[in-house]
């Protein structure tokens, strides 16, 4: 959720600084996703000179501001201008808090190339109506920035247990909380009621709505939303619609209360209910979206047709217009569950339908309600015309009966319970003692989250800032993780790396495909619903097909020895097994790589070299491989384990620090092939090995040498050698522009290095 | 010349070996198992928002591949009576888009300890020595309040990197109503957890493509030799 910083400090007017509020936020467990200032550019220092009655526009003047580069006319509405005035000058281009981008426009047959600002129109709170006023001395022509109150808007990832603090008025308590003072109060104001009222009447109200109240009043549509919640709405991201709409909004935003607005004139009648909605009923919501709805929705009704999803949002045709005349506006509290089920149930989380379902505070509503209406009869200058309200189901207060040294222990740290008492006082929980230990707590009304010993030890840590609190090590005990089959694959992974093998870890999926193509018994095959990456909805019985996909993924390396210790799946069970591939061209190196395998391991070679698997031509073609020999060996580790025990020693454990890893190119090689003749006392690998040092500038990944011969044609003191380069850039592929500038960048260096001359 | 250990494995010998120093065995649990095993026991419930969160791959035969190694809670006790420590580890599977920061198979460590003091001054001493081993001694770090619904209180610690704060470990005293779905007395017993993503680690720390780690390029894998 969004929060406006100038919208918090109406109700905590002493709120910490911007620059220590993230810390402070995060303190009291609300992540902050972002804090971006309100201050906008585009806003100029300009000083009145002149002043002219608008000659089309009784109540408008035509100003003539200097910005230091030049004179313009501005058109403005504000009243008691005064000469020598510094304001402030939104220039054309800037968007103001509101969402309005200035630009120049004629207002009324007058030309105005921008526009004077008055608070609200910055987004400030000012009681002041006229033009925001900056100081003598503020320099025309410069940012009107640094004399504008510092303003941010601060987004919050709020965890699904703080119903509470998903509103303005609700953060602020949360915050002032931490003064270990009071409870943050806040002074609701309340409307002036018509005399006698029956014009509004209540059918059956669902057991699931738990309150519910209306509220007819007058509606002139010509009045605009005051700009300040114009600009406050838009801040934190909500459009603008209409006043009554935006009303709901403004309140729903500043203490949490989720209210609707109801076009008087389009209800059919002031009988309300609240009830089930029949299976299949027809809805149509304000957003013009067809729904066909089932019992697990509730609907508020006027004369039983639904005019709203109850908690979630109204319907199409009960919303307010430009034309409406008359609005009804109303509050409800349901349980918390039914409004979740069905506001999901039609993928219709709405803000309203969130805050009820992660509880709102019930205790607070008519409070609330009545300080909406106030606020509207303020604003329009309308009235209320009649009221009904149902009668409210009891609010349960969850009461929790426990000992305080308990709860000490819990957290481990010595706090003092006075101390204790104070911080959960602060955030509105009632205490009892029956004695100096045993106490009663009661949590507040806007709290559901506090039930138990264990959530008020959160409170408490949540409040005295958890990074102060003692630490407390475990108590020693003896460690047995050596003996455990961890520790003993770890060996046997580090003699297969020691021998020249690389370990990988792969997905455990395969396709129908793969199973068929491997004799694999598809009966004991466990099946997936959904196919996690393409067709393959299996999981692997053996490691065959995920070590056959990790060589076809390698095919540059020739040589390639891989191993894998992994789990594979069947419906007897999960084993850990091991797999070892040798992919290679040259049988022999094969054959050689495995009976040094099986020496250094001391196991019988000749038995072990019959339990290798040769692959078949047809499983190549299907993954692709290019090498022509693939073998593989693979058993379940117990079996391995068994077969060859190994004495305890040690398991290298890396030092992380000391890795300088960079992220691999996904972007296409490239390879030039370059010859170059050279005195026949360079060092062929040396030579590859300096191209590839100094080729980084161009970049150059990876050099081979693939020829080296003399020619008595070239002399006796020469050489020539050939080399592989290829090419790489992390974040393109290169082009043949690029590789042309390369090689020519590359015979360069040959000659000016090694006097080469180039093939 | 030597192959190469994978990086998951290296990060992984790290944590298990502080762990280990520490007193806990270490345990294993299936891939696949029950939705209680892997959300209900841990509170999960299917209208809880942080498990609307999790997406699950589920199996034709009713099991579903785990979302977190914490399904590994409910085997404690097969292992023995309390008091235990217990660390395991293995892979996860979330059923959701893949990216430079999101994968759909992903490690994780998580380590269980059940005694009859333990307090949530344990639970930080813990944190803090296995912050500070894992990523270096200097490690700038914080404790942050959140929300699991299987600890109460929750917590989570975030390292200072790349000039900004990320989240490297979950962490809580085990809820009440989950040590009595281990079969555990929670008026006798209190518990304490905390869990690692490795590959989350590892590309926080090496700033690299999350999904390099299962790609199994060996241009990738050879930067992780052994130097020595």
């Amino acid at each position: 959720m969004k929060y406006l910083y100038s919208w918090l400090q109406d109700y905590y007017p002493e709120l910490p600084n911007l620059d220590q509020l993230e810390s402070v936020l995060v303190q009291l467990g609300h992540d902050v996703e972002s804090i971006t200032p309100v201050a906008r550019d585009g806003l100029v220092v300009a000083e009145i000179k002149d002043i002219q009655p608008h000659p089309n526009g009784e109540k408008l003047s035509c100003v003539t501001v200097d910005t230091g580069l030049s004179q313009l006319k501005i058109v403005c509405g504000a009243k008691n201008l005064i000469t020598k005035q510094k304001v402030v000058l939104a220039t054309p281009g800037t968007t103001l808090p509101s969402g309005n981008k200035i630009q120049i426009t004629t207002i009324r047959g007058e030309q105005s190339a921008g526009m004077l600002c008055s608070g609200e129109d910055l987004g400030i709170n000012s009681s002041n109506p006229g033009l925001f006023i900056l100081p003598e001395d503020a320099p025309i022509g410069e940012s009107a920035k640094p004399f504008l109150p510092l303003d941010a808007v601060i987004t919050l990832d709020i965890t699904s247990d703080r119903g509470d603090v998903l509103s303005h008025f609700g953060l602020a308590r949360d915050l002032y909380a931490l003064k270990a003072k009071s409870v943050l109060q806040f002074n609701f104001k309340v409307p002036a009621l018509p005399q006698s009222n029956s014009q509004l009447q209540l059918d059956t109200i669902h057991p699931d709505c738990r309150g519910i109240s209306f509220v007819l009043t007058t509606y002139d549509a010509a009045i605009q939303t005051p700009m300040l919640w114009q600009c406050r709405l838009s801040l934190v991201g909500q459009k603008c619609i209409n006043l009554p709409t935006d009303l709901t909004n403004y309140i729903m935003l500043s203490f949490g209360q989720p209210l609707h607005a109801y076009d008087a004139s389009r209800l059919t009648s002031y009988y309300f209910g609240v009830r089930r909605a029949h299976d299949g009923e027809r809805f149509t919501t304000f957003q013009s979206k067809q729904l066909r709805l089932t019992p697990q929705n509730l609907v508020i009704t006027a004369a039983d047709k639904p005019i709203a999803l109850a908690g979630v949002m109204g319907s199409q045709d009960t919303g307010t217009t430009a034309s409406s005349t008359q609005v009804v506006f109303e509050a409800a509290s349901f349980v918390p569950k039914s409004i979740s089920l069905s506001a999901r149930g039609l993928n219709l989380l709405t803000d309203a339908a969130l805050r009820f379902e992660r509880h709102i505070d019930e205790d607070s509503r008519h409070n609330i309600f009545d300080h909406a209406m106030a606020l509207w009869c303020d604003v329009t200058g309308g009235s209320i015309v009649a009221t009904t309200a149902s009668k409210p189901v009891p609010i349960l207060k969850s009461e929790f009966v426990g000992n305080v040294v308990e709860l000490v222990d819990y957290i481990g740290s010595p706090l003092p319970y006075t101390k204790i008492q104070a911080l959960l006082e602060s955030i509105g929980c009632l205490i009892t003692h029956t004695d100096d230990t045993n106490w009663t707590i009661i949590s507040p009304s806007w709290r559901h989250d506090l039930v138990n010993m264990e959530d008020y030890a959160e409170e408490i840590i949540r409040l005295v800032d958890i990074n102060k609190l003692a630490k407390k090590p475990l108590s020693p005990s003896v460690p047995q993780w050596k003996r455990s089959p961890y520790w003993k694959n770890e060996f046997l992974k580090d003699t297969l790396v020691a021998l020249g093998l690389t370990e990988i870890q792969t997905y455990p999926f395969i396709s129908l495909e793969e199973i068929q193509l491997l004799g694999i018994d598809q009966q004991k095959s466990l099946e997936l619903c959904e196919a996690p990456i393409g067709n393959k909805n299996f999981l692997r019985t053996n490691l065959t097909p995920s070590l056959l996909k990790a060589v076809a993924d390698n095919p540059e390396t020739p040589h390639i020895s891989l191993f894998e210790i992994a789990k594979v799946y069947s419906t007897e069970g999960e084993i850990e097994q091991i797999g070892i591939v040798l992919a290679s061209n040259s049988q022999t190196q094969i054959d050689i790589k495995w009976q040094n395998m099986f020496e250094r391991l001391r196991l019988p070679v000749s038995s072990w070299m019959s339990r290798i698997k040769n692959i078949e031509p047809d499983v190549f073609k299907y993954y692709k491989i290019r090498k022509p020999i693939v073998t593989i060996l693979e058993m379940p580790i117990e079996q391995f384990n068994q077969i060859k025990t190994f004495d305890i020693l040690p398991v290298a454990i890396a030092d992380l620090d000391s890795m300088e890893i960079k992220p691999i190119s996904h972007f296409q090689t490239s390879r030039r092939d370059v010859s170059v003749i050279v005195s026949k006392d360079v060092d062929a690998y040396k030579l590859a090995t300096d191209i590839l040092r100094w080729g980084k500038t161009i970049n150059i990944i990876e050099t081979s040498i693939f020829d080296v011969y003399r020619d008595p044609a070239m002399g006796s003191e020469k050489q020539s050698i050939s080399i592989r380069i290829t090419f790489q850039a992390h974040d393109h592929t290169l082009t043949q522009t690029e590789l042309n500038d390369y090689q020519s960048k590359l015979n360069q260096y040959l000659q000016e290095k090694y006097h080469g001359i180039i093939r | 010349m030597n192959g190469v250990l994978h990086p998951i494995s290296q990060i992984y010998r790290v944590a298990v070996a502080t762990l280990g120093d520490m007193g806990f065995d270490i345990i294993s649990a299936p891939d696949v198992d029950t939705a209680w095993n892997n959300f209900e026991s841990l509170r999960l419930t299917a209208d809880h928002p942080a498990r609307l969160g999790q997406k699950e791959f589920s199996l034709t035969n009713g099991k579903l591949l785990r979302t977190h190694i914490s399904n590994t809670q409910m085997y404690a006790l097969n292992h023995k009576q309390p008091p235990l420590r217990v660390m395991y580890m293995g892979k996860s599977y979330r059923n959701e888009a893949t990216d430079a920061s999101h994968e759909i198979v992903f490690n994780q460590l998580e380590c269980l300890a059940i005694e009859e003091n333990l307090s949530i001054a344990n639970l930080l001493s813990l944190l803090d020595t296995f912050t500070k081993r894992l990523l270096g001694q200097d490690v700038v770090y914080r404790f942050r309040p959140h929300l699991f619904p299987f600890t109460e209180p929750s917590i989570e610690v975030d390292i200072w990197h790349d000039n900004t704060w990320t989240e490297v470990l979950g962490s809580g005293m085990v809820h009440p109503e989950v040590l009595k779905n281990i079969g555990i007395d929670p008026n006798r017993f209190r518990g304490l957890a905390f869990a690692m993503g490795i590959e989350r680690l590892a590309y926080i720390k090496w700033n690299t493509d999350i999904r390099d780690f299962h790609a199994n390029k060996l241009a990738f894998l050879n930067q992780f030799k052994d130097k020595k």
